[in-house]
């Protein structure tokens, strides 16, 4: 059963509950009442959608300040509700209360859109992310022919608000963050896209629900190990945390674009980083894992439990390894990764001719 | 698309887009201006969505909203024009 038709049924049955009779009139032949019940089921669905990524920042924040923490032979957050769970709750308090400064010589419309402009692509991006199915209730939001098109679409327009963030700022190092984040995109983009043509040329499709039951048998990391690699990297790049976090780094730029931002309104940039985390995993278990196959466990399980693999593989990146230096960090874009999703798409295209009935 | 009142999507996208077109074309400050191409550029994404065409609208959005828009930012940067404002 559809999520659509699941929440259509519970609404059919509150209305029934209370003895309210549709409205006779129509629009294009179909009841109006219809169309009510229509927009409010799809108004839930977005809320859910929302509430699940703000789970997942939530969760993902909590376990990174207690890794982290670890790492560095700390305790952590520890006072705040039972294990310091609650402590992100008091820290969004804590953001909202903050004065909320725009510097002067900010450019003011572009400095209040920017965190937007990053925040909104991720939430939209969750939307498309086939979560598989718990029993028979199917919980994809929507299923078209092109939504890991729309997927990879929304996480590349997410840099371009931490550009604009960075320009409006009117300051030096701002300035800085942003050209670096840019050259970083480009840099990133196009061997990200490549790897994931190499996908769509064995999944033959470009529905993210097809990709996912074309892994059945063997998940396209097999056959495209080196494709993985590149999207992976790829993915670290793009939401630009360490090894590759030059536009933000602390200590020569001090935080790069979000420097001027302060209050809830860096609270929004640091949620959307970490939404981006959840998604980037997500992306990458759908594409390569096989997203919600599995043994034993309903599908959706099996989607968290790849997706946090790879939050546990980002999260131990940002707290193992060192910041590389810009040169370094275009020549592995350009370079070495180009080059090798290049090599990825000719094999790949090579087992979709010879073999194209295994996957 | 339904046809008769059904095209009201459209209309509303298209002067949208349209008033997003003018006013890129006549700020200015140059990263106004580039704000509203964004906002140009989803919106007709949005129309070829409308449209049933959601490839060229995916495509769009990447190549237009991602890149394109990620180097006129650039030049934007770069510009005497934007570092003199201050």
């Amino acid at each position: 059963m559809n999520l659509f038709f699941f929440l259509m049924s519970i609404l059919y049955g509150i209305v029934k509950f209370l003895h309210i009779n549709f409205i006779p009139f129509t629009y294009q032949g179909v009841p109006v009442g219809i169309w009510i019940a229509y927009f409010i089921v799809a108004t839930i669905e977005v809320v859910l959608v929302f509430a699940f990524a703000m789970l997942a920042v939530i969760v993902i924040i909590y376990v990174f300040r207690k890794y982290m923490a670890d790492a560095q032979n700390r305790i952590g957050p520890n006072r705040v509700g039972p294990w310091g769970t609650l402590q992100l709750i008091a820290d969004v308090f804590k953001l909202i209360q903050k004065q909320d400064i725009i510097p002067t010589a900010a450019d003011r419309t572009a400095f209040l859109v920017a965190p937007y402009l990053v925040f909104t692509p991720v939430v939209l991006g969750f939307i498309l992310i086939p979560f598989g199915s718990v029993s028979i209730l199917n919980l994809m939001v929507v299923n078209f022919n092109y939504t890991i098109l729309f997927l990879i679409a929304f996480m590349t327009i997410a840099p371009v608000g931490e550009i604009i963030g960075g320009l409006a700022s009117h300051n030096k190092f701002s300035l800085y963050g942003a050209l670096r984040s840019a050259a970083q995109d480009v840099g990133f983009e196009v061997p990200m896209l490549i790897s994931l043509i190499s996908v769509i040329v064995l999944a033959g499709s470009y529905n993210a629900n097809d990709i996912v039951t074309a892994q059945r048998i063997v998940p396209f990391i097999v056959p495209e190990i080196l494709g993985f690699i590149v999207f992976f990297l790829a993915m670290i790049g793009r939401q630009s945390i360490p090894p590759f976090d030059l536009p933000e780094s602390g200590s020569e730029l001090v935080s790069g674009f979000s420097t001027e931002y302060s209050g809830m309104r860096y609270g929004i940039f640091y949620m959307a980083n970490f939404g981006f985390m959840a998604l980037a995993s997500f992306v990458v278990a759908v594409i390569y894992l096989g997203g919600w196959e599995g043994p034993i466990f309903p599908g959706t399980i099996w989607l968290v439990i790849k997706g946090a693999v790879f939050i546990f593989i980002f999260l131990l990146t940002w707290i193992s390894l060192g910041r590389v230096r810009i040169d370094h960090l275009l020549n592995i874009g350009w370079k070495y990764l180009l080059p090798l999703s290049i090599i990825n798409l000719l094999i790949s295209a090579g087992i979709a001719l010879y073999f194209g009935g295994v996957f | 698309m339904g046809g008769g009142e059904g095209v009201i999507v459209f209309y509303i996208l298209s002067i949208l887009a349209i008033a997003a077109a003018m006013l890129a074309a006549s700020s200015k400050n140059l990263l106004h201006s580039t704000l509203w191409l964004t906002f140009l550029v989803v919106d007709v994404a949005g129309i070829f969505f409308y449209l049933e065409n959601y490839f060229i609208s995916a495509i769009q959005v990447l190549v237009y909203a991602g890149a394109i828009i990620t180097l006129i930012l650039t030049s934007v940067m770069l510009s005497r024009r934007y570092q003199d404002e201050e």
